[in-house]
């Protein structure tokens, strides 16, 4: 069966509301159909893009994305303007800057917005 | 299918459409989901409506379209989290739900 091209966009501060970590679970229930789901952590979500922050719920989903070999990436732009340090993002977590991420977004089949 | 009039050639093709509601009774998105739900309907369309979030609220509203033929599915631990009882194990649901909804979906709506 095909897999479809499916993207989640986490848009909002882990430590400002659930929004984020919700996006991350639905990200990992995704995968329990034949979707190709990318993640993409942006403005202030970018900020999930640095072990430990938002807490052990979301150090949990995001470690099971990369268990189950799901790209996550983080907005290159809302990294600087939130001042997210690079050093600190794991580098299974794909820094991606604008053209990039309109690339993905055009390929995608469904985008999915938190 | 096509059909001719006398201006154009309207193309007709059944669609199957998916929506995610995730905002709560603060918010009017229930009533364009509707809206939108019953045109879509009315246009021999398929309809799944997926409820996550504070969404789960509003299942009670969303029952009737259930009864038109939309597929109404909830998010059962959004719903145990805020001790929401759908009384109906039909719209009780999950992301495995919403995955496969998402998968077979021609367009995929998401108010949030």
């Amino acid at each position: 069966m095909a897999k479809k091209k499916v993207v989640v966009l986490a848009r909002r501060s882990p430590t400002n509301t659930r929004h984020s970590a919700e996006a991350l679970r639905q990200s990992i229930g995704l995968t329990l159909a034949p979707n190709d789901v990318t993640v993409i952590l942006m403005d202030s979500a970018a900020w999930l893009a640095v072990p430990g922050v938002g807490g052990d719920e979301i150090q949990k989903h995001l470690d099971t994305l990369k268990l189950l070999k799901v790209t996550v990436a983080a907005e290159e732009d809302a990294l600087a303007r939130y001042g997210v340090p690079r050093e600190e993002v794991p580098p299974h977590i794909v820094i991606l800057g604008p053209e990039k991420i309109g690339e993905t977004l055009a390929a995608a089949e469904a985008v999915i917005a938190f | 299918m096509t059909e001719d009039n006398d201006d154009a050639i309207i193309y007709r093709e059944e669609m199957k459409l998916a929506i995610e509601l995730m905002t709560g009774v603060g918010a009017e998105d229930v009533h364009t989901v509707k809206r939108i739900a019953e045109a879509a309907l009315r246009q021999q369309h398929e309809v799944a409506i997926f409820l996550m979030g504070d969404g789960v609220y509003h299942f009670h509203r969303l029952k009737d379209l259930a009864h038109k033929g939309v597929r109404v599915t909830m998010c059962t631990q959004n719903a145990y989290e805020r001790k929401v009882d759908p009384g109906d194990d039909a719209l009780s649901g999950s992301q495995y739900d919403w995955a496969h909804i998402v998968h077979d979906a021609d367009r995929v709506i998401v108010f949030g």
